[in-house]
């Protein structure tokens, strides 16, 4: 087999955990779905030919997700005011989770698009935006290494944000009727 | 909502009372609602859609084979000083004979380190680009030297016998003890770090002493003296060829490594400039070796004159 189990891992551990994490709001059991997800697809791969791999991985890091975001809704407080919100919140992500379509993210037409917006940003603007989005690194360390304030960090992401937004303005608000069926 | 608390939500950052706060700002409004979506969406495209870029990588694999004759050539160079400078000590203490009080001068050139016993068994580590002057016998009053540069000294303890360090512009004063002088002609500042005893910095021209105890260091720019406790002490490994950063802005960084290998480096992007670099290193593993490890904290690349001696970061 051309792909090693390495390779897999090294491609995708870091944009898998970065995504779970968006979702489940919790390192540590991003790592394990994570770790879980990735040996789960290597044995598929060593049955069959998956190409491309990153859909399919998707897919079941999502199922996977979604199974840990449905138990986490029994143990939270609905008593107090706070636990409403934050039961709210998490049916939100759920829902956001549920509706999230590989097929949408991972068009080919999308990826030409984003790396056009992001090679007409500023060199720094794109840096800091690859490092907080694409290795994951906390504010503060980016801020240390450029050596410039968490403050100047914010605004250079929320720059890059705001270009991909309207670069990729059709794209992107279509699952809006979604929440209207709630 | 500010747009930055949106963005840490999404990427799964928030505490519980913002997610709260956010939910309650989600369902206010449908338009509301519908900016995140798009936000949360762009998340997920940009995380799964990013190739991180490998040329960086392949570069540096192809000039390893480079490397290792530079590294030979460096290390028969440092040899060869050696030599050199001992057989020049040699025959200048050949030379002067018997002569009561005639000083020797030592210069380590750049990419250099030397160290030295003094007379009276102190020992003297001297760094990279520093002159150093010091009498074949001590006089019976008092050991004096004179440094141009970086020295770091382990003075034996004499307690009739005061032992002083002439630089331009200020003198230290000691009796027995280790400190760390910094003291190099073209910088404004000069430095005194105190490991272990007392030493007393003084004013060449005055009399206005300052005494520095063991944990201190005095930093002395434009005449105004600082007092300070040392919190990076692993940078006085330098005596012993380890090269310490701690938080180190890159053009001090840059400064240092043109000093300890003897070459120059150019840096040609701003924003580089703006990096803070930490790590140990050995100067032995040479510079390559160093611009690597820093390579993986920090983005940039570099290139490698060999004839002209000049690195170039970009």
């Amino acid at each position: 087999m051309a792909t090693s189990f390495n390779t897999v891992y090294l491609t995708f551990y870091k944009k898998s955990f970065l995504f779970v994490k968006s979702y489940v709001h919790d390192d540590m059991v991003a790592e394990d779905i994570v770790a879980e997800s990735l040996v789960k697809i290597w044995e598929k791969m060593k049955q069959e030919e998956i190409d491309p791999v990153g859909p399919l991985l998707f897919t079941i890091l999502k199922n996977a997700a979604l199974d840990h975001l449905k138990h986490e809704t029994v143990k939270q407080n609905v008593h107090t005011n706070i636990g409403n919100y934050l039961n709210r919140e998490l049916e939100i992500r759920i829902s956001t989770l549920q509706s999230c379509d590989p097929g949408e993210v991972f068009s080919s037409e999308i990826a030409q698009i984003i790396q056009d917006t992001l090679s007409s940003l500023p060199r720094k603007t794109r840096q800091i935006f690859e490092m907080s989005r694409f290795e994951g690194k906390p504010y503060r360390e980016i801020a240390e290494n450029m050596g410039i304030t968490v403050k100047g960090i914010d605004y250079h992401i929320a720059l890059a944000v705001s270009k991909l937004r309207v670069a990729l303005k059709d794209y992107l608000p279509l699952w809006i009727w979604f929440f209207f069926g709630l | 909502m500010n747009k930055e608390l949106l963005l840490r939500y999404i990427s799964g950052d928030a505490t519980g009372e913002e997610k709260a706060e956010v939910a309650k700002w989600l369902d206010a409004d449908a338009g509301n609602m519908h900016e995140f979506m798009a936000l949360r969406k762009l998340h997920d495209i940009t995380v799964w859609q990013y190739e991180p870029q490998k040329e960086q990588n392949k570069k540096v694999n192809f000039r390893i084979g480079k490397l290792s004759r530079r590294k030979v050539i460096t290390e028969v160079l440092k040899v060869a000083a050696v030599f050199i400078l001992a057989f020049i000590l040699f025959k200048h203490f050949d030379n002067a004979g018997s002569e009561y009080a005639s000083t020797q001068t030592l210069y380590v050139p750049s990419g250099q380190r030397a160290l030295l016993t003094l007379p009276d068994s102190s020992k003297v580590w001297l760094n990279a680009n520093t002159t150093f002057t010091f009498p074949n016998h001590f006089s019976p009053e008092s050991r004096e030297v004179t440094l141009e540069g970086e020295g770091y000294f382990d003075v034996a303890h004499n307690v009739s016998h005061p032992f002083v360090v002439k630089t331009g512009g200020y003198n230290v004063k000691v009796l027995g003890t280790e400190f760390n002088v910094l003291a190099y002609p073209g910088n404004p500042e000069f430095e005194v770090s105190v490991l272990d005893g007392l030493v007393e910095v003084i004013e060449s021209k005055g009399e206005k002493g300052k005494l520095i105890k063991p944990g201190q260091k005095i930093v002395i720019e434009k005449n105004q003296f600082q007092v300070a406790s040392i919190e990076h002490t692993a940078y006085f490994l330098w005596k012993d060829g380890i090269i310490s950063f701690d938080d180190e802005a890159f053009t001090e960084m840059v400064r240092k490594l043109e000093l300890y290998f003897d070459l120059k480096i150019n840096v040609k992007n701003d924003k580089i400039l703006t990096y803070r670099c930490t790590g140990k290193f050995r100067t032995k593993d040479g510079v390559e070796h160093i611009l690597k490890v820093l390579q993986l904290s920090n983005r940039f690349e570099y290139t490698i004159d060999d004839k002209l001696n000049i690195i170039t970061i970009e």
